[in-house]
């Protein structure tokens, strides 16, 4: 037998490239996303106002949770906005994006048109609307009032406020999912079509048999994105409403917002926190049972 | 002033591929060595092993006699020219040429001088501004072969330089690949899985399966005497005739055919041996044509498919249930289902070890 | 023909929808206080005013300069550093590879609400607050960037890179100046929806920023029509709006195409 050099395993050079590349995500990632994780367990079962010294008060946090009403109204509300928000713009995500998916003229122009507020900050979206909706000074009452109609209170009732920051929401982001549903519409393969019309299945009846199937994915897609986005409701009932009136508009993240900044509650808040992601976990899950279909898996 | 040793060099994969098993391999200096083998033998793998960009996994390579395994391929003074060209796509040929040079810190007019010489010896000087994309293949190709002697590194490496060029462009660069190793007198290896092309480039040739050297040889004794089955079936087209069968009593017995064996075994296979016996076509001639040959046998068999080549004809015959094919000359009077009589030349006889496929 | 009409009609009034309400937001700054909640588009006469209340009330060119320094920080960083990640998992081999990639991905999923505080708390340990630096550093490489480069780049061709390895390249060199060219959709993509992310972030800026002088322009608009400060003006709190509107607006007139099929392609939202 000849001698042999020992067996190299792939630990050469591209080796080192390997680890000095990803690196920089590994310190990363240990300062930034592990660090907070764990600190943030280790923060549910303390009181700590950040400045005094951590105090174990062990689930007390998560007993105030339970008896605090207003972090259940605050869940309320969010969840009041989501169910506006999602089938709103759900629906008027599918009408735009069907219209769009026609022949027609200038599609760039109305594509883009639609997509406008979704690039624009949500604070010059939220400083706008709160013009619009102004109860005296309003351009939409202004409007009503012209026509004879009677004004409405959009941000004054504690009825109307968290479904006018829905349709808000839904002006806002419907262009996003309009691109979304374009995209799962193109994709819808022509010939079924040609066979349905064959079949004398009605327009009606072939966007309901033939395009909500194929575009299933797209719908759940969107139902989720808009979940996760609805439940970090921040910016708009800050700006708009301050959660007002009457905590109408409190959304649950503002509420930790406040409890951990304004009131420096930062136990509570994170055990806030902890509920709200262990509650979009969960609405995510059931959303997938319910909308998700597996005609076309 | 290269030359290139392998010893019992192994790469084995992830995955658990053996793609090199125990090569070891000599490239003399200025030579031009083909590798052969089909697809998935492991061809590439060895190369890029040479190049540095696969790490070994076991054995050593040399080049000039210094051990390369740890030297990182830009130091290893080689250039590769790839199947797919591997063009910078976003650099003119000018840059893509100048690029090694430029980052080895040459100075502008060595960088100028070298490239514009590359490009004459290529006939590629009117490309030098233009984008890989607007060239043609042919085009694309001598600009990859003129990125390599730019460089004038001590070892070129071709992996199929040429497989996706059309057969006519092929047989053009195939002369021009041996005239430039003629002109640059470097050392040169050369990847391929079509056997024209290493049967009429190569000065040796290796002849690769499943990640092991087969045979390592200049063309004309691998083709007249192959080292193993293998080679024996891989290189020549159409392939040498195969007959499973025994040898008894100096002659081969197979199920219908039988063929005394010539002077030369004689002797050496005297007690029964499984044996595989090989013939090529063009050793198996028409009676009619009256060949002079010392040592014969004739076998009697019927045609079944006749094809006409224009200056040949390739007759597949078979006898009892045992096919094979002869290249007879285009006078050969013959329809199929006929019978005919062959000559089996004795001299040209190949025997092959039934078990370990070796030749005897 | 009749019904292409009621289409295009139907098509003119959504289209409508999502752009008079910023022409009128437009108009509205240029005409004086009084005239602003009166149906008419056009004031009797064009005022700065409102702009010129906004200027002497809030630094928001300074704040512009801020943005614009944070939002170009961490595209430049996300793109070098999470392209230098997606080149090394698809393209380097090293053992831990396909782990680390599990935790990326692992990564995409854990909510904000979770880890929002207790980086809250890292950053004042760090003496970070009210430093451009808690408002950079954070976001300095991003998960979903590297996944698509990733991505993109195992779709370049072996050779290409093995050539330029042979050429002379460091690793470096050859993802700065070989893949980063051949990748320029990529970089557009990721380039865009992390400069939008970033330009309009608002929640982390009013949580770690308090002094004026680092705040963002978002940060700074919303506080300022939170606050007293815009007195009740309509025209100022519009003309504020309306100046963090026209940096974006900008942009996005010159690149919308670019804007929607980055967003369209990753499901992600700016
Ligand atoms: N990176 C890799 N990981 C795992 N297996 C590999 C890798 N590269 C090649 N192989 C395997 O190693 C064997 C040899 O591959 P190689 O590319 O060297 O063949 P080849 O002779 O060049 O074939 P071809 O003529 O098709 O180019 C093949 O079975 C291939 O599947
Ligand atoms: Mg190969």
């Amino acid at each position: 037998m000849e001698q042999r050099t020992p067996i190299q395993t792939e630990k050469e050079k591209g080796d080192r490239a390997g680890y000095l590349f990803v690196l920089p995500y590994i310190i990363f990632f240990l300062v930034f996303t592990a660090y907070p994780l764990i600190f943030s367990f280790i923060l549910v079962f303390h009181r700590w106002n950040i400045v005094g010294p951590m105090q174990w008060i062990g689930l007390g946090n998560f007993a105030t949770l339970l008896h605090d009403p207003l972090f259940w109204k605050s869940l309320w509300n969010t969840a009041r906005f989501l169910i506006i928000h999602i089938p709103l713009q759900i629906a008027v995500a599918l009408v735009l994006a069907e219209i769009l998916n026609q022949h027609i003229r200038f599609r760039g122009f109305f594509r883009a048109a639609f997509f406008l507020p979704v690039v624009i900050s949500g604070v010059v979206v939220t400083i706008l609307w709160q013009q619009l909706y102004s109860t005296d000074t309003g351009l939409i009452n202004l409007s009503l009032s012209k026509l004879g109609l009677s004004r409405v209170p959009w941000l004054t009732s504690t009825t109307l406020a968290m479904p006018s920051i829905a349709i808000m929401a839904t002006w806002k982001n419907v262009g996003f999912y309009v691109v979304l549903f374009l995209a799962g519409l193109q994709s819808v393969p022509r010939n079924l079509y040609e066979v349905a019309e064959l079949d004398g299945a009605s327009k009606i009846q072939q966007f309901l048999k033939i395009t909500i199937p194929v575009i299933n994915p797209v719908v759940v897609l969107v139902v989720i994105l808009s979940t996760i986005n609805g439940f970090s409701l921040f910016i708009e009932p800050y700006v708009m409403t301050s959660g007002g009136p009457l905590n109408s508009t409190l959304s649950t993240f503002l509420y930790i917002y406040k409890e951990a900044f304004s009131f420096y509650k930062m136990g509570y808040a994170a055990s806030m926190g902890f509920v709200l992601a262990a509650v979009i976990l969960s609405v995510v899950l059931v959303q997938r049972k319910i909308v998700e279909t597996d005609t076309y898996t | 002033m290269a030359h290139v040793l392998l010893k019992n060099v192994y790469k084995i994969f992830d995955n658990q591929v053996v793609a090199a098993k125990d090569v070891t391999l000599e490239v003399k200096d200025r030579e031009f060595m083909v590798w052969v083998g089909p697809s998935g033998c492991g061809k590439s793998t060895i190369l890029r092993l040479i190049a540095g960009l696969e790490s070994l996994s076991r054995g050593e390579i040399y080049i000039d006699n210094v051990l390369i395994n740890h030297i990182p391929p830009k130091d290893r003074d080689i250039a590769m020219v790839f199947q797919n060209y591997a063009l910078y796509p976003h650099m003119t040929v000018y840059q893509n040429l100048a690029f090694a040079l430029k980052l080895r810190k040459r100075s502008k007019t060595e960088i100028d001088r070298r490239v514009r010489e590359a490009a004459d010896i290529l006939g590629i000087g009117d490309l030098l501004h233009r984008k890989p994309k607007a060239l043609s293949g042919g085009e694309r190709q001598r600009v990859a072969v003129g990125r390599a002697i730019v460089r004038q590194p001590k070892v070129f490496l071709f992996d199929e330089p040429l497989s996706n060029l059309d057969a006519k462009l092929r047989v053009q660069m195939r002369a021009e690949i041996s005239k430039l190793h003629s002109r640059l007198e470097a050392t040169m290896i050369y990847v391929t899985h079509d056997q024209v092309e290493a049967m009429t480039m190569g000065e040796r040739i290796a002849v690769i399966q499943d990640g092991i050297v087969q045979q390592i040889e200049i063309p004309l004794n691998l083709y007249n005497s192959p080292a193993n089955l293998f080679v024996a079936g891989f290189i020549g087209s159409p392939p040498m005739n195969v007959f499973q069968g025994s040898i008894e009593n100096n002659t081969f017995v197979g199920k219908d055919i039988r063929v005394s064996m010539p002077q030369t075994f004689q002797g050496k296979l005297e007690r029964t041996t499984e044996v595989v016996l090989g013939i090529r076509p063009e050793d198996i001639h028409d009676i009619s044509a009256e060949p002079r040959l010392s040592e014969r046998s004739i076998v009697r068999a019927t045609a079944e498919v006749i094809e006409l080549m224009g200056n040949e004809i390739f007759l597949y015959l078979r006898k009892g249930d045992t096919p094979f094919m002869t290249r007879v000359s285009p006078q050969t009077q013959i329809s199929m289902g006929e019978t005919i009589d062959v000559i089996f030349d004795l001299s040209k006889l190949h025997l092959f070890d039934r078990e370990t496929g070796n030749r005897i | 023909m009749f019904k292409r009409t009621l289409f295009y009609l139907a098509l003119m009034v959504g289209a409508f929808t999502f752009i008079y309400p910023f022409l009128w937001m437009a108009a509205a700054t240029l005409k004086p206080e009084y005239e602003i909640p009166q149906l008419s588009f056009f004031g009797s006469r064009i005022t700065a005013e409102s702009y010129r209340l906004v200027l002497e009330k809030i630094p928001v060119v300074r704040a512009f300069f801020n943005s614009l320094i944070v939002s170009a920080s961490v595209t430049a960083s996300v793109l070098v550093f999470s392209s230098m990640v997606g080149y090394a998992l698809s393209r380097l081999k090293f053992k831990g590879r396909e782990i680390i990639f599990t935790v990326i991905l692992f990564t995409m999923m854990i909510p904000f609400q979770i880890t929002l505080i207790p980086m809250y708390v890292l950053i004042v340990k760090l003496g970070w607050t009210d430093t451009y630096l808690a408002l950079i550093v954070p976001y300095m490489i991003n998960a979903f960037g590297i996944i698509l480069f990733r991505q993109f780049f195992k779709a370049i061709p072996q050779d290409v890179i093995d050539a330029a390895r042979i050429d002379g390249c460091s690793e470096l060199r050859i993802l700065f100046q070989i893949v980063w060219p051949l990748s320029v959709p990529a970089l557009v993509t990721v380039g865009i929806i992390v400069f939008m992310m970033t330009w309009n972030e608002v929640l982390w800026p009013l949580i770690v920023i308090k002094k004026t002088e680092i705040m963002t322009m978002p940060q700074m608009v919303a506080l300022f029509a939170v606050g007293g400060q815009a007195e009740n003006l309509i025209g100022v709190r519009l003309a504020a709006a309306m100046m963090l509107t026209i940096p974006v607006l900008v942009v996005y007139i010159f690149f919308q195409r670019h804007f929607i099929q980055s967003m369209a392609t990753t499901g992600l939202k700016g």
